[in-house]
C-alpha cells in the first residue's frame, strides 16, 4: 500500500472487482457459452467440465451461462436500486437540511416513518404486490433505503452549515446556491461515497434475500438468489450448485467493501493534521 | 460632515428569556473614515454585536440602517451590496477560511461573488493583492493550514479588501497571533485605513491595541455601549 | 531545592526519509522560585519542549536525546520509565485551554485529592484536607469542588489547576499558554497568580506564551528559540534592553511599537 495516498490499493481492488464482475453481466449475451434457459435433461447435475464450466444444474442448464444471466438482476438491478435511493434521500435530506425549522419537520418525520418500515419487509410485500418483475424490484428496493441516506445527508449538511467558514462566505455576500454548491456539498462528498460503496453490497445481499425467497424474478429466469434457494435441494449431491451463485454475491459485497474501506481510510488520514 | 455609513438603533438581543441580554438597546454610528475601537470582557457580547452589525444575526430589538436603509427591509441585491461594502476579519483564519482552496482562489472569490473583474482579470487583481497585504506570490498556491496565523490573517485581509469595502470590522483579528505578527498586521491596517479612507471598527479585549489603531473607542459592559475618553 | 537543568533536548518526528528534529538541542537552566520565560513564533518547538519535559511527548514524536536535572537526580528523557513516580510530584505540565487538563468525568475536588493520595500517597482524610485548603487559597469554595469541569467557567477551571499545583508541590511547574483567551484584566490577574505560586512553592515556572507583553512583565529569565533552537537566553531586563539575535530584537521591537505606538 503506498504511502502517500493510503487506502488507494483496497479503492483500486475493490473497484477493479467490481467493474470486471459488471462488465462481465453486461457482455453476458456476448460471453455466456449457453442460452440459460436452455433444458438439457440429459445432462442434469454434472459437475464442472470443459464443456460447462460451472457444471450443470437439476435441469441441465449450463451453471456458467445462468450466473451471467443472473448477474444482470442481481449485480445491475442491485446498482441501479442503490443510486436512486442515493439521489432521492441526498436531494430529500439536503432540502430538509436547507429548508427552515418547519420545512425541515415536515421532511424528517416522514423520512422517520420511512425508516420505521422494517425493509426486506416493505419490499417483500411491494414486490408481491407488483407480482414481481425487475421494476418492481428496483422501485421496492430503492424505497426501503432512501429514508436512511435522507437522515444522513441532511445530518451531513447541517454538520457542514456549522462550520465557520460558512457564516464567513455569508458575510462575504455569498448566495445560498453558492454556498451550497462550493462550500456545502463539497465538504459530503467523502462520508457519501463511503456510505454509497457500503450500502451497494447491503443492497445486493438484499436483493438476493428476495431471490431466494422466490419474490425476485420469476423463474426460468435465472437470478442469484433464486439459484442459491434451488441449490439448497442438491447440496450433497451436487455442492457446485451452491458455490457459484454464493461466491458471485461474495466476490460483490467483498469489492463494495473493500471500496468503501479504502475510501474511508483515504479520507481518514487526510483529516489528521499533525504539526 | 462625513457621510453615515452603519448605524445600530437600539439593538438589543438576549438568548434566553431568564438570562441578562447580551446587548441591551445599544446605540453606535459609525461614519465614512472613523475608526472606532470596542473593547469589552471576554464573551460579553461583543461579537454578537459584530454578527448583527454584519446583517448576519437578527436583533430582538432596534435596527440596524446601512447608508440611511434598514437592512431589514433591503432586498436581495441590495443586501448583495451592503456585504460588499461592509466586510470583516475573524479571530481564527484556520477555521473562518475554507480549508480546501488555495490563497488564489480564496482571494479570487469575492471578486467572484461580486463580479469585480471579469476571470481574464483575477489573477492580475489576485497579485495585486497579495502584495498589498505583504504576502509573496509564491504563497499563491498554498492552502491556509500550511500558513503560519499571521499569514492566514493576511489572505483573510485581502479577501476583505478585495471588495473595495468602506467599513472594515476586526473580530478580534489579533489575539492569538505571535507579537512580530501582531505588529506588522496593526502597521499594515493603518497604512490600508489612511491610504484609503476605510472606515474600521476593531474588536479586541486588549485596550492598548485598540488606542493604537482607533481614535474613538466604546466599551460594551453589561449589555450597555459606553464611550470611553481616548487619551 | 536545587536548580533543574535541561541538558541538550532533541526531540524527532520518524517519517519516510529519515527522522526530522524538531527540537534541537534545548538546553535550559530553571532557578528555584523563579519565571523563565520561553518565546518564539508557532512551530519554533516551545510546546513539543513543554511535553518531553513532562513526559507527555504524543506518538509518533519521540525523545531523541536529552537529561534533566531534578532535585539531585539526573532523568534520561528518552527512557519512558525514567517519568515512573517523577511526573505530577516534580513537574506539572498545565496545558492550553485547561478544559483539556482536568478529567472531564471527575469532580474538581476529587481530582484534586485523587492526585495527592496517588502522587503523596497521602491518606484519603489529610487529602481531602488539604484539597479544601487549595480550593480555599485559589478563590473556590467547597461548592466549586463537588463540579464538573463543564461546569465552571474558563477562569475558574484554570484556578482549579492552580490549586492542584498547589496542593502538589511540584519542583516544576510548566505553563504552556495558561492566559490564552483571556480579557486583559483576567490575563494580569492570573499571571499574578501564576508568579505568587511560584515564589510560594520554590518552584521553577517555564511559561510559554505569546503573550509578550506578560512574560516582559512577570519572567525573570527568557529563552528565545527559532526552528527547535534557542537562540538567545539571559535575565529578562537584559535580554530586553540589548537583545542581540536578530529574531529577539524583531520580537523586541514589535514590543516597543505595540506598548508605545511608535515604529
Amino acid at each position: 500500500m503506498s504511502e502517500r495516498r493510503p487506502g488507494a490499493g483496497r479503492v483500486w481492488a475493490g473497484g477493479l472487482l467490481l467493474a470486471l464482475m459488471a462488465l462481465a453481466v453486461w457482455a453476458a449475451p456476448l460471453l455466456a457459452p449457453q442460452d440459460p434457459l436452455r433444458v438439457e435433461l440429459g445432462q442434469r447435475l454434472q459437475p464442472p467440465s470443459a464443456a460447462h464450466l460451472l457444471g450443470t444444474d437439476q435441469l441441465g442448464r449450463d451453471q456458467l451461462s445462468r450466473l451471467l444471466y443472473g448477474g444482470r438482476v442481481s449485480l445491475l438491478a442491485g446498482l441501479a436500486a442503490s443510486g436512486a435511493a442515493l439521489v432521492v434521500g441526498l436531494a430529500w435530506g439536503v432540502g430538509a437540511g436547507l429548508a427552515g425549522r418547519t420545512g425541515d419537520f415536515l421532511l424528517m418525520r416522514t423520512a422517520d416513518v420511512g425508516l420505521a418500515f422494517p425493509g426486506l419487509l416493505l419490499a417483500l410485500v411491494l414486490v408481491g404486490a407488483w407480482q414481481g418483475g425487475m421494476v418492481a424490484l428496483v422501485t421496492a428496493l430503492a424505497l426501503t433505503g432512501w429514508a436512511w441516506w435522507a437522515r444522513l445527508s441532511r445530518g451531513l449538511l447541517r454538520e457542514a452549515k456549522s462550520r465557520e467558514y460558512v457564516l464567513g462566505g455569508r458575510a462575504l455576500g455569498m448566495g445560498g446556491w453558492r454556498l451550497l454548491g462550493c462550500y456545502l456539498l463539497p465538504q459530503m462528498w467523502p462520508p457519501v461515497a463511503v456510505a454509497a460503496a457500503m450500502k451497494t453490497g447491503w443492497i445486493i445481499v438484499a436483493l438476493s434475500a428476495l431471490g431466494y425467497l422466490g419474490l425476485g424474478i420469476q423463474p426460468p429466469h435465472p437470478e442469484w438468489g433464486a439459484m442459491l434457494q434451488q441449490s439448497r435441494l442438491y447440496m450433497s449431491r451436487a455442492p457446485w450448485l451452491m458455490l457459484a451463485p454464493g461466491g458471485a454475491v461474495f466476490l460483490v459485497v467483498l469489492a463494495c467493501n473493500l471500496i468503501a474501506e479504502g475510501l474511508r481510510r483515504r479520507w481518514q488520514i487526510r483529516e489528521v493534521r499533525w504539526l | 460632515m462625513p457621510e453615515e455609513l452603519l448605524h445600530l438603533a437600539g439593538v438589543s438581543k438576549s438568548y434566553q428569556d431568564s438570562a441578562p441580554p447580551v446587548l441591551d438597546r445599544v446605540d453606535l454610528n459609525i461614519c465614512a473614515g472613523q475608526t472606532w475601537g470596542l473593547s469589552g470582557p471576554s464573551g460579553g457580547g461583543k461579537s454578537t454585536l459584530a454578527r448583527i452589525a454584519l446583517g448576519l444575526e437578527r436583533a430582538q430589538a432596534g435596527a440596524v440602517y446601512f447608508r440611511g436603509r434598514d437592512l431589514g427591509s433591503m432586498g436581495r441585491a441590495q443586501r448583495r451590496e451592503f456585504h460588499r461594502q461592509v466586510q470583516v476579519v475573524w479571530q481564527d483564519p484556520y477555521l473562518y477560511l475554507p480549508p480546501q482552496f488555495s490563497v488564489a482562489r480564496l482571494v479570487a472569490e469575492p471578486l467572484a461573488v461580486h463580479g469585480l473583474a471579469p476571470r481574464a482579470q483575477r489573477a492580475g487583481r489576485v497579485a495585486e493583492l497579495l502584495a498589498l497585504v505583504g504576502l509573496e506570490p509564491g504563497l499563491a498556491g498554498s492552502k491556509p493550514h500550511q500558513l503560519s496565523g499571521g499569514q492566514c490573517q493576511r489572505v483573510a485581509l485581502a479577501r476583505a479588501l478585495a471588495c473595495r469595502p468602506a467599513l472594515l470590522i476586526l473580530d478580534e483579528a489579533l489575539a492569538g497571533l505571535d507579537t512580530i505578527s501582531q505588529a506588522g498586521l496593526v502597521k499594515l491596517l493603518g497604512g490600508i485605513c489612511r491610504e484609503r479612507d476605510l472606515a474600521l471598527l476593531f474588536i479586541a479585549h486588549d485596550p492598548k491595541l485598540i488606542r493604537l489603531m482607533c481614535r474613538r473607542e466604546v466599551e460594551l459592559q453589561g449589555g450597555r455601549l459606553r464611550e470611553r475618553p481616548v487619551s | 531545592m536545587s536548580a533543574m537543568e535541561l541538558n541538550e533536548l532533541w526531540v524527532e518526528l520518524p517519517g519516510p526519509g529519515g527522522p526530522r528534529s524538531l527540537v534541537r538541542g534545548v538546553s535550559l537552566r530553571l532557578e528555584p522560585g523563579q519565571v523563565l520565560g520561553l518565546m518564539g513564533l508557532s512551530g519554533a518547538g516551545k510546546t513539543l519542549t513543554a511535553c518531553a519535559l513532562s513526559g507527555l511527548l504524543p506518538a509518533p514524536l519521540r525523545v531523541a536525546q536529552g537529561r534533566l536535572r531534578l532535585d539531585g537526580r539526573a532523568l534520561d528523557l528518552t527512557r519512558p520509565q525514567a517519568w515512573r513516580g517523577v511526573r505530577g510530584r516534580r513537574v506539572l505540565l498545565l496545558f492550553q485551554g485547561a478544559g483539556a487538563a482536568l478529567d472531564p468525568l471527575m469532580r474538581v475536588g476529587a481530582q484534586i485529592s485523587e492526585a495527592l493520595r496517588q502522587d503523596r500517597a497521602m491518606a484519603a482524610a489529610q487529602a481531602r484536607q488539604i484539597t479544601g485548603q487549595a480550593l480555599e487559597r485559589f478563590g473556590l469554595d467547597s461548592d466549586a469542588a463537588r463540579r464538573y469541569p463543564h461546569q465552571l467557567s474558563g477562569g475558574m477551571r484554570r484556578r482549579v489547576l492552580l490549586a492542584l499545583a498547589w496542593a502538589l508541590r511540584p519542583q516544576m511547574l510548566i505553563a504552556d499558554e495558561p492566559t490564552n483567551g483571556l480579557d486583559a484584566a483576567s490575563r494580569d490577574e492570573m499571571s499574578l497568580m501564576f508568579t505568587q505560586l511560584t515564589r510560594e512553592l520554590g518552584a521553577g515556572l517555564l511559561l510559554i506564551s505569546h503573550d509578550l507583553r506578560g512574560m516582559a512583565r512577570w519572567a525573570d529569565h527568557l529563552a528565545v528559540m527559532e526552528a527547535g533552537r534557542v537562540v538567545e537566553q539571559g535575565r529578562a531586563g537584559e535580554l530586553l534592553n540589548r537583545p542581540s539575535h536578530p529574531l529577539t530584537r524583531s520580537l523586541v521591537e514589535s514590543l516597543r511599537y505595540l506598548e508605545g505606538g511608535h515604529a
